[in-house]
């Protein structure tokens, strides 16, 4: 820095240039960490290690990869817990920049000013998020149903269907190149996508396999036609003479991905809970045999895809709203990472924001130099105490102080911290 | 009097390296006026030329204060190995910009605004060097010197 530097005023330390989440780190408490390495003292040995090479905090590298791996354990579920200014936030980017490390897409939001619905924008952007996933099935699967009938859905489709496949217009595509062409008759068609009106859905699925639901095997997924020909068919002849070609009774709905498709020898495609699922197929004792013993077998599933939605203010949505969120992030297979100020019923807490003296006393020495002191732990427990344990409101009490002390001598400055309370 | 702490906290990503330095040219007072030219060149050392992989130049002013960070940037330069550009740290760079009529750099209790150059070279081992290098734009006074010279008490 240039020696003019000292003639020009420093910048409040307080100020929300250094102090606004993620410009500081969360810092744990000790107790935390020895908590760790009482309950799980061999991950705390493998977090302790990898912390050592990372060359960071070893505390706060210790707890951060505690906390991705309760958040994997949990099927990558997981709340923080906090009230005004504990650093839930703070906490949260802290967890995503280490969910980031290990190769997880996050998609983030934060609620303000007590919304409390999921505006157009978020569906929008988190739509684009899903977008840029390629070959993300369920995020074709779970697009908003039709507020129509089923009857009505049907005849709309029969109608596109006629008109993508069998309108005269439509045998030359934009590029110029020509369609092919196929013979669609009202049997097949009712065959493949309606399966008997007499049928209940529940039957219909079952019996034609064309619906999400539970194959023979147990698995849930999405249940498509046989390959082999048997159950219901939806093939189509093209004119030309060529192979028939199979396509999907909802187009929107059954089109298969690559993982889901590389399974065409088998009845059903299912989504696969488990890589390391035992094949039921085979011999029961084989099967038994196979079955991975670990007891670590929730942390090794895979049903979530690495993708996971950060939400900033949980408990600022309506509870139909929470709902809808995590149906969807369930449905879609993404994880869910939310801070509130109360536990949410059924999402397990990962920890629970609570500033203390000690943290207090980190964060201070972090942000001052070494031309302020940082109060006596008997004072940080008077501040934490009169500020209602809200760190914000300190750090902005804090900031005015030195504001007020910019203009003294400097003999005075040395004491600005030291007046608490007042 | 202004207490002479160090204006990046310990610990911050921009925290300023000895191995590269801005200066501003002109008067020593580093205090512009609206629409006049700001000049100055950056100089950096200890670094090879190989290391280097681009340097960027940047006049831009930015609030500070309980309130968010808002960031302006009037002028902007980049040098990049892989745009052909030859970067060689023996010799300093130049750079000049004509400075805009607003915002002018104001001190207040609030809310602050802060003028500067900053020069950030980026190696080639990811390491980022930085410095900044403050000016005023403008003659604002300081609102909080005025309030103290109306009520001395508060």
């Amino acid at each position: 820095m240039n020696e003019q530097d000292s003639k020009f005023p420093e910048s409040n330390p307080f100020s929300t240039r250094f102090t606004a989440p993620g410009k500081t780190p969360f810092f744990f408490e000790r107790s935390f960490a020895n908590r760790i390495k009482a309950m799980h003292p061999a991950k705390f040995e493998e977090f302790f290690v990898r912390a050592l090479g990372k060359g960071e905090d070893i505390r706060q590298s210790i707890c951060l990869q505690y906390l991705v791996d309760q958040f994997e354990t949990h099927f990558c579920r997981g709340q923080i817990v906090g009230s005004h200014g504990s650093g839930k936030t703070t906490l949260l980017l802290a967890l995503k920049e280490a969910l980031l490390n290990k190769g997880y897409e996050i998609f983030s939001w934060t609620l303000h000013d007590n919304q409390s619905f999921l505006s157009d924008q978020f569906w929008t952007e988190l739509r684009d998020f899903l977008r840029a996933i390629p070959d993300f099935l369920p995020a074709k699967c779970l697009l908003p149903p039709p507020v129509i009938s089923r009857e009505e859905y049907l005849a709309q489709q029969r109608e596109r269907f006629r008109e993508d496949f069998m309108s005269p217009g439509a045998s030359v595509d934009a590029a110029g190149a020509p369609l092919e062409e196929f013979n669609v008759s009202e049997e097949v068609f009712a065959a493949s996508s309606d399966g008997g009106a007499s049928s209940t859905p529940s039957d219909s699925s079952r019996a034609d396999g064309k619906f999400l639901g539970f194959n023979e095997n147990g698995n849930f997924g999405l249940n498509r036609p046989r390959a082999d020909g048997s159950g219901s068919s939806s093939t189509f002849e093209p004119l030309d003479g060529s192979d028939p070609v199979e396509f999907a009774p909802f187009p929107g709905i059954a089109m298969a991905n690559e993982n889901v498709s590389s399974a065409e020898e088998e009845p059903y495609d299912e989504v696969r809970l488990d890589e390391t699922a035992v094949d039921l197929n085979t011999d029961p004792g084989q099967a038994i045999a196979q079955f991975p013993t670990d007891a670590d077998v929730p942390r090794r599933r895979s049903f979530f895809d690495r993708k996971v939605v950060l939400f900033d203010g949980f408990e600022q949505l309506s509870y139909f709203n929470r709902i809808v969120l995590r149906t969807f992030c369930r449905m879609n297979r993404l994880g869910l990472l939310v801070t509130s100020h109360v536990p949410v019923i059924g999402m397990p807490a990962l920890y629970r924001a609570a500033p203390s003296v000690e943290t207090l006393g980190l964060l201070l020495d972090y942000l001052l130099d070494d031309a302020f002191s940082v109060p006596e732990p008997e004072q940080l427990e008077i501040i934490l105490a009169n500020y209602h344990y809200d760190v914000r409101k300190i750090l902005f009490s804090f900031y005015d102080r030195c504001e007020r002390a910019r203009l003294v001598p400097r003999e005075t400055n040395e004491k600005i911290v030291r007046v608490f309370p007042r | 009097m202004y207490a002479e702490t160090v204006a990046i906290p310990f610990g911050s990503a921009l925290q300023s390296s000895d191995r590269v330095a801005i200066w501003l040219g002109g008067r020593g007072s580093r205090s512009y006026s609206p629409g006049e030219t700001l000049s100055g060149f950056y100089s950096l050392a200890d670094v090879r030329e190989s290391t280097v992989e681009s340097v960027e130049i940047s006049v831009l002013w930015r609030t500070e204060g309980k309130g968010n960070e808002d960031v302006g940037v009037r002028a902007f330069w980049r040098l990049s190995n892989q745009d052909g550009d030859w970067i060689d740290p023996l010799r300093p760079g130049r750079f000049s910009a004509k400075l805009p009529n607003s915002p002018l750099s104001y001190e207040g209790g609030l809310i602050k605004i802060r003028w500067l150059a900053r020069v950030r070279a980026f190696l080639a081992n990811g390491e980022q060097l930085v410095d900044e290098a403050p000016f005023r734009l403008g003659d604002l006074p300081d609102m909080r010197a005025l309030k103290l010279r109306v009520d001395p008490e508060s």
